[in-house]
């Protein structure tokens, strides 16, 4: 320290000290024991279980039934685009629309060795390295990002799926292009089918992180703040999977994601797995027992440190088998010179 | 309850409760909160619980747990500004030349007559009551390091204005006239 800032802390330090010691003093021991506040942290977590599932359980039906009406009214004529997928494509693109299977990873092993290894591999690539994602004819940073990805979801007991296919162009200072094909099977009235394609405001269609950091300490500060406070290793494992399905990611970033997975206790590493269109990568899961039913999510990571696939499965109590709920599948993360191009 | 994954945050939750539970209280009744401090307290630690993964990235659990706790004391403040004043030795949000404040305690004369601001105040109250770093503090009060070493140096300044003292850069500047002449 600076001879003349230690003179005037030596000022500064006996008034600050005053201070404290002005300062009301709490009356002894403190208001609760260790135990007492887990006891609330874990009651507040189950109420907060309990009303996500309500909320969940309510959007899924809201999202069917707006599916429905817009399969049945059909999308305005201005929506449509003639190089689009008619419905008929659109089906095509989106088998099978019965429920699919669990993947069948490996067995677990701990995570931090094997993804600390990858993460740190994946950090020293260079845009347009990625192996299985090329960049096209753009230069890594230009251009549009593009997304193509796949979901499937899956309502508890359900033998059909809710299929939803996307193309996202976009860039933070042009319009951008989201090309969709929805499919919702309802064993009733048959299948419904709808295909859009609509033009995204600059800056894309909104994603929960905004600006995702290469530095995982500030990554995980970020995944935390974007939703409600994480109860576990599968709610990081979600996030990390919506910030792969909102963002073209440099490797730095994927690396900082993997790296936030390798310190995660609870997350494990499954082994190699191939993705439900073939292509093999890093498979890890979490698992966590929400209102008695045991969800796991799985998610398979290739060299380049991008996700391939994230699901999630559902065993209720005493059931011997998971059946999925959720399932997506990257099919493309790349840039390219322009909307509706692709690599 | 998490099986596993629950048995290791509450290992991990206790250790942490008795290391800093009397430290954060005695921080949070020395911003004058009165019985909500406790209440602030408790919701600290409930956060550090469920926030556990995001603490143990982080690293630092004490400077993580000052940052929620002096949080959870703005927020309360807030509320409470509705109805009554802030009042010393809080250093967020409460101005020194407050007439209440400044006639309140004979001593605090000596601190408003230098004319920090509150952040000026606060890092200096962090940095000597609780020795942290300046990253330490950065990440309490949520500015950048240089922003911390900045508050501080021009606090430095009104002090030694205040107090007859020559801060490094005066006595520099002095010397520099001297070698000229």
């Amino acid at each position: 320290m600076n001879p003349d800032d230690e003179q005037i802390d030596a000022v500064v330090r006996p008034v600050a000290l005053a201070v404290a010691a002005a300062a009301p003093r709490p009356p002894g021991a403190a208001p609760m024991t260790a135990a007492q506040l887990i006891g609330i942290a874990v009651r507040r977590r189950r109420v907060r279980r309990q009303r996500r599932q309500l909320l969940a359980a309510a959007a899924t039906f809201a999202t069917v039934l707006i599916i429905a009406g817009a399969g049945v009214v059909g999308f305005p004529e201005a929506q449509q685009s003639a190089g689009l997928p008619g419905p008929d494509a659109c089906v095509a693109a989106a088998v099978p629309v019965t429920a699919p299977a669990p993947l069948r990873p490996g067995p677990a092993a701990p995570a931090l060795a094997q993804l600390a290894t990858l993460s740190g591999y994946v950090s020293t690539l260079t845009d347009g390295s990625e192996v299985r994602h090329p960049t096209g004819s753009a230069a890594a940073g230009t251009g549009y990002a593009f997304l193509h990805l796949r979901r499937w979801a899956v309502q508890p007991g359900a033998a059909t799926a809710a299929i939803h296919d996307e193309q996202l162009w976009w860039d933070p200072t042009r319009p951008g292009l989201r090309r969709s094909c929805s499919v919702a099977a309802f064993t009733a009235t048959g299948t419904l089918d709808t295909a859009s394609a609509a033009a995204i405001p600059a800056g894309g269609a909104g994603a929960a992180i905004t600006d995702p950091s290469a530095d995982p300490a500030v990554l995980a500060a970020q995944l935390a703040d974007s939703g409600p406070a994480p109860d576990g290793a599968h709610v990081f494992l979600e996030r990390i999977a919506d910030l792969y399905s909102s963002h073209v990611l440099t490797p730095a970033q994927r690396g900082a994601a993997l790296r936030i997975l390798a310190d995660t206790p609870g997350v494990q590493v499954r082994g190699q797995l191939a993705d439900r269109t073939g292509r093999i990568g890093t498979a890890v899961s979490a698992t966590a027992i929400i209102g008695g039913v045991t969800v796991e999510d799985v998610a398979v990571f290739d060299g380049s440190g991008q996700l391939l696939t994230h699901e999630q499965t559902r065993a209720e109590p005493g059931a011997a088998t998971a059946t999925v709920s959720t399932v997506l599948l990257i099919l493309a993360a790349a840039r390219t010179p322009a909307p509706a191009m692709t690599p | 309850m998490h099986g596993v994954d629950d048995e290791d945050r509450n290992v991990w939750f206790t250790a942490v409760y008795e290391a800093h539970q009397h430290e954060i209280l005695g921080y949070l009744y020395g911003l004058r909160l009165g019985r909500s401090a406790e209440d602030a307290w408790q919701e600290t630690f409930l956060e550090a619980w469920e926030q556990a993964h995001v603490i143990s990235a982080f690293g630092n659990v004490r400077a993580w747990l000052f940052k929620v706790a002096r949080r959870r004391a703005i927020d309360e403040l807030r509320r409470r500004k509705r109805h009554a004043e802030p009042r010393w030795p809080l250093p967020i949000g409460v101005s020194v030349s407050d007439a209440k404040v400044r006639h309140e305690l004979e001593f605090l004369h000596r601190v408003a007559d230098y004319n920090l601001t509150s952040k000026e105040l606060e890092v200096l109250y962090l940095q000597h009551v609780y020795n942290f770093s300046d990253a330490e503090i950065a990440t309490v009060i949520g500015k950048s390091s240089d922003s911390v070493r900045k508050y501080r140096e021009k606090a430095h300044k009104k002090i030694a204005a205040a107090e007859g003292l020559e801060t490094g850069a005066a006595r520099r500047r002095r010397l520099a006239r001297e070698g000229a002449v």
